[in-house]
């Protein structure tokens, strides 16, 4: 019966994300492109707040290169994130607003927990204090993931993605 | 050895387990050439300021451009300058005071202008922008330090990496020569074992080779158990195993079972005259006859002195007694030992039986037969015939009888007179054993003097004879002598002539009233005894008469040696004497001869006037028989009360 229930629950999912998505009511601060599925601008998807959260949010506490100790991290699965939009690429190209970029494999998101954080220690995350997005990996889970590539591919102040 | 052994694999499994330590550790170190975050956020901090510097040069120039764009990039370069309050980098900065002061500095100019920017015109910023041109050259500195630092930090990790693979190399080396320690070692042992298994080979052929020899001195052992030691043929315990065997396929085939012993005649004889040497030549020859002869499927034997055995089944009487007949031709044919003619004969017990099968029996069967045979005189055959079984049991019944006859008394004595052969007055009487028997009545001695003999129980009752004979005779008026017969065993006995002596003495009965008769054959044998004890009764008083005389092997020089005081006459010529003239002859030659030894002659079984009267004219001192009385339990009354007594008597009627 449970199966079911996830089965009927996957398919309307599926339905209700594809195609057209709803458009954000506040500030535009992400804004994803490339190949996508689901769009709501012009062929892009275009995020606020708001909207990113109503997909779900996750946290986790972490040590990092950046922060003493362990930090809270609140964010969206970027795994959710890609399914949202429908991502057909293999990486994901994030630039940030200084217009640093980094290229990530989509495969990280399905292998570590990767999270689009909004929020550090329960706070939204001002551009000044890396806001508004910053890729987060859960550095502390896997040895693997205490690394320079890791590391580099925590981007902050993310404003743009695209798939390829 | 295993000790080592046991070190060297301890050793490996050390050294193993330390080169995945050393592996682990290199890995460790490996991470750490991947890290090189300070530097890296130095780096980019440094061009987050430059180009936040650029930005507000460009706004100063280019009036289109908004405010909020270069707030947007302070808010960056802020966010940047986060960093140097913590984290790794912040970390680094900490640890160095320029750099520190740096930071200081940084955050204040960054500090004002985040206060400030929003009230500052074009050239106020354009003023500041020489206050931040003054950061540049040691933001670059921080910059380069931190990659210093970094690339220290790889190299200290590539130093310690070189480190780890100088021990792993030498731990690897430290493998290689434990291996092949363990190689040389495991060679030995190898080399070792072989050389053990090499013994046990060679100790398992010798066992072979003791197992081999143990077999053939069994085989012999074998040959030996079943085997005679003299004339190789089969033995008695061979013989015996052989007799149930053949019982056991008899009777499931329902044959008859044929057991033939041979004994061979007068082969003491043999020994006595050629020795031993002789006796055992003479076996020899004797059992390579037997051999030759082949019999096919049937078996002879040695079980043991001169006797011999021959076991068959399926036999009919009248086979058996051809085939023990075939035997004894080839025994009876003529040996030549020692350039010496030697003819002997045997005798043969057969036993046929087709339904006894128990071995013993059959042996005891064909033994009596034997015995038969033997005591009809040699080279004679016998087959077992139910009466002789009859025969024995009866002298064992006789046996057991007169073991109680002697417990109770049932020996009496008869007393037969000699007379005068002339005057026919008495002159002796021979004490007669007799046996009351209680079931039988009265038995004479020829049906049981034998069994007493083969028992021995003829001590005893010779002794209960002449005791009872000279108890008698002493009573008499008549000092009339008493003659009493003495058995070759009782004279064999070394302590006859005392028992005779204290018998005498108990009585008191003078010595030269006793008689003691004795066969010729008493004297035949190989001990000086019975002579000897002769001889010393003769010098004490007592009379010897040698009874039965003529019948057996009479050796002059032997009787030369005992004077005898008389010589009796064998009933047998008496008996001749009316038809035949050689017992005349013969009679006349004994009393002859007894007149020249100065003996006496006595004639035994007179039983006519006529026959007396030929006694006479031969010269014969005594005669006895039923002429002048038969044996009786009494004597006459002028012996036993006197001459006078009876002439009283007679007077009285």
């Amino acid at each position: 019966m449970r199966l079911i229930v996830m089965l009927l629950s996957l398919v309307v999912c599926t339905q209700v994300w594809a195609g057209e998505l709803t458009k954000p009511t506040g500030k535009v601060l992400l804004t994803m492109s490339g190949k996508i599925e689901n769009t709501n601008d012009n062929g892009k998807a275009v995020f606020d707040i708001a909207s990113l959260e109503k997909l779900g949010v996750v946290s986790f506490q972490t040590s990092s290169p950046w922060y003493n100790g362990r930090t809270n991290f609140t964010g969206i699965s970027m795994q959710k994130l890609m399914d949202y939009v429908g991502a057909k690429g293999t990486v994901v190209k994030v630039t940030a607003l200084n217009d640093y970029t980094t290229v990530i494999p989509l495969s990280d998101f399905k292998n570590y927990n990767v999270i689009l954080a909004f929020k550090i220690n329960g706070e939204y995350m001002r551009v000044r204090d890396k806001g508004p997005f910053f890729i987060v990996y859960p550095y502390d889970s896997l040895p693997e993931l205490n690394n320079q590539i890791y590391y580099s591919r925590s981007a902050w102040q993310v404003s743009r993605m695209s798939i390829e | 050895m295993n000790r080592i052994l046991a070190g060297i694999i301890f050793s490996l499994f050390i050294s193993t387990g330390y080169i995945s330590f050393l592996v682990h550790e290199r890995q460790q170190e490996l991470q750490k050439l991947s890290r090189y975050t300070d530097s890296w956020s130095a780096a980019q901090l440094v061009s987050e300021y430059y180009r936040f510097e650029s930005w507000l040069g460009l706004y100063t120039i280019v009036d289109t451009m908004e405010l909020d764009d270069v707030r947007l990039r302070l808010d960056i370069m802020l966010s940047q300058s986060d960093l140097m309050k913590g984290g790794d980098l912040g970390h680094y900065i900490d640890s160095n005071k320029a750099h520190h002061e740096l930071a200081l500095q940084l955050q204040s100019t960054l500090e004002y202008l985040d206060v400030h920017l929003e009230k500052m015109d074009r050239s106020d910023i354009k003023e500041y922008l020489k206050v931040m041109h003054e950061l540049d050259s040691p933001l670059s500195r921080l910059s380069s330090g931190a990659l210093d630092k970094d690339v220290n930090s790889i190299n200290n990790a590539n130093h310690n990496i070189q480190t780890l693979y100088y021990i792993y190399s030498a731990t690897s080396v430290l493998l290689i020569i434990l291996s092949a320690i363990l190689g040389v070692l495991i060679f030995f042992q190898n080399r070792n074992i072989l050389k053990a298994h090499l013994q046990v080979k060679s100790l398992a052929e010798e066992l072979q080779k003791s197992k081999e020899k143990l077999q053939s001195q069994n085989a012999k052992l074998e040959y030996d158990v079943y085997h005679d030691s003299l004339t190789e043929m089969n033995n008695r315990h061979f013989f015996w195993e052989n007799l149930t065997k053949t019982i056991e396929v008899a009777e499931k085939v329902n044959h008859s079972v044929a057991v033939m012993l041979f004994d061979l005649d007068r082969f003491k004889e043999v020994n006595d005259t050629y020795g031993h040497d002789a006796g055992d030549i003479l076996l020899r020859q004797i059992s390579h006859r037997l051999v030759s002869m082949s019999l096919a499927s049937d078996t002879l034997y040695r079980l043991g002195g001169d006797e011999f055995a021959f076991l068959s089944s399926g036999l009919t009487e009248s086979q058996a007694v051809s085939r023990a007949q075939k035997i004894c031709e080839f025994i009876n044919q003529p040996y030549t030992i020692y350039n010496t003619i030697i003819n002997i004969t045997t005798c043969v017990g057969i036993v046929i039986s087709e339904t006894e099968r128990r071995s013993d029996y059959l042996y005891k069967f064909a033994d009596l037969a034997l015995y038969e045979a033997k005591n009809e005189g040699s080279g004679k055959i016998k087959v077992f015939r139910q009466r002789m079984l009859d025969k024995l049991q009866e002298s064992r019944t006789l046996e057991h009888d007169m073991a109680m006859a002697i417990v109770n008394k049932e020996f009496v004595v008869y007393y037969q007179p000699i007379v005068d052969s002339f005057s026919r007055e008495i002159y002796s009487y021979e004490a007669l054993i007799r046996w009351i028997h209680p079931l039988k009545g009265l038995l004479l001695p020829d049906s049981f003097i034998p069994v007493a003999e083969k028992t021995g129980m003829i001590n005893e009752m010779g002794k209960t004879v002449l005791e009872m004979a000279c108890r008698e005779a002493a009573t008499w008026a008549v000092p009339a002598k008493i003659s009493v017969n003495v058995s070759p065993v009782q004279l064999s006995s070394k302590t006859f002539a005392g028992t005779v002596l204290s018998i005498l003495k108990e009585t008191g009965l003078p010595t030269e009233r006793l008689e003691l008769e004795v066969t010729e054959s008493s004297l035949f044998t190989e001990s000086t005894t019975p002579m000897n004890t002769l001889n010393k009764l003769r010098s004490q008083g007592v009379k010897i008469s040698i009874d039965d005389f003529g019948t057996g092997y009479s050796s002059l020089s032997r009787l030369s040696r005992i004077a005898f005081d008389k010589i009796k006459i064998d009933k047998s010529f008496v008996h001749s004497l009316a038809t035949q003239e050689d017992a005349i002859n013969i009679i006349k030659l004994i009393t002859g001869m007894a007149k020249s030894l100065n003996m006496k002659a006595i004639a035994e079984g007179v039983e006519t006037q006529e026959q007396l009267e030929s006694l006479q004219a031969l010269g014969c001192d005594f005669a006895q028989g039923y002429l002048f009385g038969k044996p009786q339990p009494h004597i006459a009354a002028e012996i036993r009360n006197g001459y006078q007594e009876q002439l009283n008597c007679e007077r009285l009627s």
